[in-house]
């Protein structure tokens, strides 16, 4: 009988999480730390400057609340790009990671098969590992808000963020953000299996081995069809570019509101459904399969070539 | 009977790697309640065969492990059988306290009291890291997280490998007092042989691949027969076919296989070879192709 059950993944997906703890989160701790620690000394120390080159705010048309809602929602497109990266060396690395220190025969001896240990591997980079860089944006997101408090004092037009944040608004912002990270993610599942299948053939050298088979794919088909374009790249351009596509469709639409604080969660009732419908639901499935396809081929290497 | 239950079922096992052949088509068995002693040279397969019992690697033939097909079953197989092919093989990012969690969420016969019972006596403590131990505690650890799991099969290549004396003796003693029973099985290689003799029950030698012994230790003493040859004697001892020969501190050793013991007493001082001289003996020499004791 097989011992794979709820306790068993997540303790493995612990073991994911504690071995790639500084990725996720230690270097985001570090990043946050020395963004907060340098404005709070460019502000202790330049305050007059910071009074002066930001003033240019206090004319603009926009309110400290509009403000740091904007600079949420880029902050949390910068922290899915941060995460996007991580991944793919997460997962070029973490299919490969057992073999370190001679582990391999260590993990081979527990009563988990290859395929159990790669589907793990898989869920910690599309569950763990992306709910961590979401409490990381929140936590910036309240260092941010704190900022705003303190700008506040000698912005006066700033000094509105106290009274109009509230946490319904931050819930529209948070929420949507996680269904464009989910939806980005399992769109990028293949890429991932890609580069985590190229981990388990030439371990450490999975990235420039992936991004020299695109490279490759690109140029024979060029060569095959004597035009820059083709089915191998339009089908690389979707699958990197959709979800940035699909979000500048939904935010550049005329019927949809970018006001996060229409009142209750009409923001996240817009966007969910508006981003939804912009993905391709059939490039979608068909990435997941291939994905799969990927990992099952990486954990039957897993077992039958990689020797103990 | 309830003891000769068969824990491992090995018939016509063949390894290649590329175009070597590591093992030539090997049978033996291992019931249950016996302590194996599988004895070799570097490269004579000892590994290659433990890791198809453990179903790590492909192979030609068929083994069976607890009736299963281990290169097929080896998640299921490990629920029934632990392993150490290398001390240094702990993932060195965990400290212990995480990989005893670990064990205990994911193998349902892993008792975490009993390992903390083994770690106990050695200064290991929960909240370090494994890559700040030492090679001996290192060792330490993993044997007490394998002793601490309920197997019924026990694999051991070369658990001790590179510790001291004091250790090894501590882990031997430890492992037929407090782990084996009559319900368990191990199967051990080494190459401090004389230092498991006493635990061991049976003994497989390999040699380039093929088995030139696998007999129970009572066997063993019945058909080898280690004689200190008298000076007067070593003419009548030589026309009996000794099958090893050496001479230690102006003395004559002979090994000779399948002489009664009254021909043997005729030429000289007889005793029971040492696993150590046997292994010596069977391996230097070449004509010897015993396989199994009849």
């Amino acid at each position: 009988m097989s011992n794979f059950n709820l306790k068993t993944i997540k303790a493995l997906l612990k073991k994911e999480f504690i071995e790639h703890k500084v990725a996720f989160f230690n270097v985001p701790a570090i990043i946050i730390s020395i963004v907060t620690i340098t404005i709070i000394f460019g502000i202790l120390v330049n305050g007059n400057e910071w009074r002066v080159k930001t003033k240019y705010i206090s004319n603009m048309d926009i309110s400290g609340f509009d403000l740091f809602n904007t600079i949420y929602a880029f902050s949390i497109m910068g922290w899915l790009v941060f995460l996007l990266l991580m991944l793919f060396f997460y997962f070029a690395s973490s299919f490969s990671a057992d073999r370190k220190d001679n582990a391999l025969l260590f993990w081979k001896s527990l009563p988990i098969s290859d395929l159990q240990i790669m589907s793990v591997k898989t869920l910690a980079g599309l569950i763990v590992f992306p709910l961590t860089i979401m409490l990381w944006s929140l936590v910036a997101a309240l260092f941010t808000f704190i900022i705003f408090l303190v700008l506040g004092a000698f912005l006066p037009v700033m000094s509105d963020i106290g009274s109009q944040t509230n946490f319904v608004t931050l819930l529209n912002i948070q929420g949507s953000a996680l269904v464009f990270i989910a939806i980005t993610l399992l769109w990028y599942l293949p890429l991932f299996g890609a580069v985590g299948l190229l981990g388990t053939f030439v371990r450490g050298w999975a990235v420039p081995a992936f991004i020299l088979l695109l490279l490759l794919g690109k140029i024979l088909e060029s060569i095959f069809t004597l035009s820059n374009g083709g089915y191998f790249s339009d089908l690389m351009s979707e699958r990197f570019g959709a979800p940035f596509e699909a979000i500048s469709n939904v935010f550049s639409s005329p019927n949809f509101s970018t006001n996060v604080d229409a009142g209750g969660f009409s923001f996240i009732g817009n966007f969910v459904p508006a981003y939804i419908a912009q993905i391709n639901w059939i490039g979608m499935v068909s990435g997941w399969l291939v994905a799969a396809i990927f990992i099952f081929i990486a954990s039957e290497y897993r077992r039958r070539r990689i020797q103990a | 009977m309830q003891l000769e239950e068969t824990i491992v079922k090995v018939k016509g096992l063949s390894k290649k790697f590329g175009n070597k052949e590591i093992l030539h088509s090997i049978d033996f068995s291992i019931p249950k309640g016996r302590i194996y002693g599988l004895i070799g040279h570097n490269g004579a397969g000892k590994t290659t065969a433990i890791n198809a019992l453990l179903g790590l690697t492909s192979y030609q033939g068929n083994v069976s492990v607890l009736g299963l097909e281990p290169f097929k079953n080896r998640a299921k197989l490990m629920q029934n059988i632990a392993f150490i092919s290398d001390v240094a093989s702990l993932p060195r990012f965990l400290k212990v306290n995480q990989i005893l969690d670990l064990m205990e969420d994911v193998h349902p016969k892993f008792s975490r009291e009993k390992a903390k019972q083994f770690l106990a006596e050695s200064d290991i403590v929960g909240n370090v890291k494994i890559k700040s131990l030492s090679k001996g505690m290192l060792a330490q650890l993993h044997l007490a997280i394998v002793m601490a799991i309920d197997a019924k099969l026990l694999v051991l290549d070369e658990p001790t490998l590179g510790l001291d004396i004091t250790f090894r003796k501590k882990f031997y003693k430890r492992l037929v007092e407090d782990y084996m029973d009559e319900n368990r099985s191990i199967l051990i290689t080494t190459h401090q042989v004389d230092e498991i003799e006493y635990l061991l029950t049976d003994l497989i030698f390999l040699r380039d691949g093929k088995i030139v012994l696998d007999a129970n230790m009572d066997e063993i003493a019945n058909k080898y027969t280690q004689v200190l040859v008298s000076p007067d004697t070593i003419k009548k001892a030589n026309t009996k076919n000794p099958i090893f020969k050496t001479t230690q501190m102006g003395q004559n050793i002979m090994i000779f296989e399948g002489l009664n013991i009254e021909e043997a007493q005729n030429l000289g001082q007889i005793s029971t070879p040492s696993t150590s001289d046997l292994f010596v003996a069977l391996m230097e020499n070449k004509s010897s192709n015993i396989g199994e004791i009849k």
